[in-house]
């Protein structure tokens, strides 16, 4: 009795530090968490694996790469029974429009701008709590106007463990002192017709793996 | 894709009538395309609350695609567009 | 939708069986019913327009929705209580009044001194200044109000003048839910604080749910040994009986304790609910309607709100795809009001 008052105690206390439902049946969180893993439907999801709830992905490259279409896509994808997410836009560049073309459901996405980076990780921890959010995407912004790198996250990267919520951020560089799975975007080549520019194409790769095949993503102009 | 809820003014640097470099910030990006030139003129009987504008879709050399404006009434060119 | 407040009022002979009655059907329609009084339900309608559509319509459903029962009433509608209220109880058996957002001080303003919560003292008292009329007590300076009459008429004047808070307030609940506990070893850490209250919070959510029903409103008190004792007082949205939604309703509140110290030398905690709802049999978990998911992030969304301040929290809704101007393609609003 006193041992098992004891494991009940220190479950609670795992709990109240990492979430509600941290600790579970093996089985039953196996089952969960693959019926929730969000998918992009790109090559993406076969390097990624998709993201599911309690994971974090960082996705960096610099200029025009596909990373925030891809990020979009992460979300329509964690919206298909449903979902909300969490949109955490500190530079105020959240384009509705492209939103929607990538298949994202407004209606059921939550966009806070914070103008510090300290409402940054308010937001993110306020997000990343409960059961109401499927995803929460912290996009840093182009780097010309980023008020926080990926390193100020460290602080919400425990909180991710236990919650329900998958946690993706997009930024120009990767971070350098927190590690974070991260897909680095690299231009492959311009596409171009009569000598105009009318696309890109760009290998994905996990930082620190260049022996697998990149995922390759293309885009129109 | 970003749409900047506040376009940020830029500089453009121009060479026989052809954007040649662009400052944002304290970056300095070298323009090398042209990808598309259009202008708007909205509401033009509204007089002061007019828009009129003349867009441009640039390529850099760094590998960033963006669209600015510049505003023929209040002047000054500005950052509203990058793609990614 | 901005912000609107229903206001029910029964006619007819109101028993104890009647208003329960009226009270659980409301609650079924409704995510937020407050009792204002024997026969008397305030219904606050923000966030349900997409669902039930135009405040309107609400008052209209809800007033046939009674007659199905033969149970007779009038609804006001107005962004504030008290005018909806007054309007409510001028409005003919079956009549839905709406006072539209800006006009609350306007309608209010003919009535007489009598529709407002004054003391009679305090009425011939004005009416020995010659006010008669609530839009002439209005006109008062509110300083002037407060130094002559005290802060009771004070907020009396402050409902002439449509400025009372707004906020439909819960139930009370039939029976004290409370929990309380002391121990001898100051604790200064929130987790340690949040793993103690965790138990007390089990076990009064065992008791709401055993009574079908949900917190709306809880207060907590800590007893410090260096400092005064420390108080939090929350609005839990959704109202839950969740014993893990009150603890994190519990733990934002304690993050928000300003200052370096943090909480202090805790050396007891009293938690009790002081508002309730009925509740409405939902599941708040991993695979919970997605209903209820939004019901929480919506929750976090106030909650960020209050905190980031106007325009910081938002939503967009594509308004034209084909706009000449990009700004144009999309409008914006805040995603809680």
């Amino acid at each position: 009795m006193a041992a098992a008052a004891a494991l009940a105690e220190a479950i609670a206390s795992l709990d109240v530090r990492f979430g509600a439902r941290t600790v579970t049946a093996v089985t039953a969180a196996a089952e969960r968490a693959e019926q929730r893993r969000s998918f992009t439907d790109t090559s993406f999801d076969r390097i990624s694996g998709g993201i599911g709830p309690g994971e974090i992905v960082a996705l960096t490259g610099e200029g025009t790469c596909g990373k925030v279409t891809l990020a979009l896509r992460a979300v329509a994808g964690a919206q298909r029974d449903g979902g909300m997410a969490m949109w955490i836009d500190p530079a105020r560049s959240f384009d509705a429009l492209a939103a929607q073309r990538s298949g994202v459901d407004l209606a059921c996405v939550i966009v806070v701008r914070p103008r510090s980076r300290d409402e940054i990780l308010l937001a993110a921890g306020a997000g990343l709590r409960g059961d109401g959010f499927r995803m929460v995407v912290v996009d840093l912004g182009p780097s010309f106007a980023q008020i926080a790198s990926p390193d100020a996250l460290s602080s919400v990267v425990p909180r991710v463990r236990g919650s329900t919520a998958a946690l993706v951020v997009v930024s120009d560089s990767p971070a350098m002192r927190i590690s974070l799975p991260t897909f680095v975007f690299e231009r492959a080549g311009w596409e171009s017709r009569h000598g105009r520019t009318t696309g890109w194409s760009v290998a994905v790769r996990r930082l620190g793996d260049a022996r697998s095949d990149p995922a390759l993503l293309e885009a129109a102009v | 894709m970003r749409l900047f809820a506040d376009p940020h003014p830029i500089r453009l640097e121009w060479f026989e009538g052809e954007p040649r470099s662009l400052r944002v910030a304290d970056r300095r990006w070298t323009v090398v395309e042209v990808l598309r030139r259009w202008r708007t003129d909205i509401e033009w009987w509204k007089g002061d609350g007019a828009t009129a504008r003349d867009h441009l879709t640039l390529r850099t050399a760094d590998g960033t695609v963006c669209e600015v404006y510049g505003d023929r009434r209040g002047g000054g060119w500005y950052l509203q567009r990058l793609l990614d | 939708m901005a912000r609107a407040v229903a206001v029910v009022h029964l006619r007819g002979e109101v028993s104890d069986a009647r208003h329960a009655k009226v009270l659980e059907a409301l609650s079924r329609l409704l995510p937020k019913v407050g009792v204002e009084g024997p026969g008397l339900f305030a219904c606050d309608l923000r966030g349900t327009e997409r669902l039930l559509g135009p405040a309107e319509r609400v008052g209209e459903r809800i007033v046939a929705t009674l007659e199905r029962v033969k149970i007779p009433c009038a609804v006001g509608i107005a962004e504030r209580p008290f005018a909806a209220r007054v309007a409510a109880e001028r409005a003919p058996a079956g009549g839905v009044v709406r006072i539209r957002p800006g006009e609350e001080r306007a309608f209010l303003a003919m009535l007489p001194l009598s529709a407002l919560p004054l003391e009679e003292e305090s009425r011939d008292e004005l009416a020995l200044l010659g006010i008669r009329t609530v839009g002439a007590f209005a006109d008062l300076d509110s300083g002037a109000v407060l130094d002559r009459f005290g802060r009771a008429v004070a907020l009396t004047h402050a409902l002439a003048r449509g400025q009372d808070a707004g906020e439909v307030r819960g139930m009370p609940p039939r029976r004290r839910i409370a929990a309380r506990r002391a121990w001898d070893t100051p604790v200064a850490a929130r987790e340690q604080l949040l793993f103690i209250l965790k138990s007390l919070l089990d076990g009064m959510a065992a008791e709401l749910a055993q009574e079908g029903i949900a917190a709306l409103r809880i207060d907590a008190r800590f007893e410090r040994e260096d400092a005064p004792p420390l108080r939090i007082e929350r609005v839990v949205l959704p109202p839950t009986s969740d014993a893990s939604a009150l603890l994190r309703s519990v733990r934002w509140g304690l993050e928000e304790v300003p200052g370096a110290d943090g909480i202090g030398q805790v050396v007891g905690a009293r938690v009790e609910v002081t508002e309730v709802e009925p509740a409405r049999g939902r599941q708040i978990g991993l695979f919970a309607p997605d209903g209820a998911n939004e019901d929480e992030a919506m929750a976090v969304a106030r909650y960020l709100r209050s905190r980031l301040g106007p325009d910081a929290v938002v939503r967009a809704r594509v308004s034209d795809a084909d706009a000449a101007l990009a700004e144009r393609e999309a409008e914006w609003e805040e995603a809680v009001s």
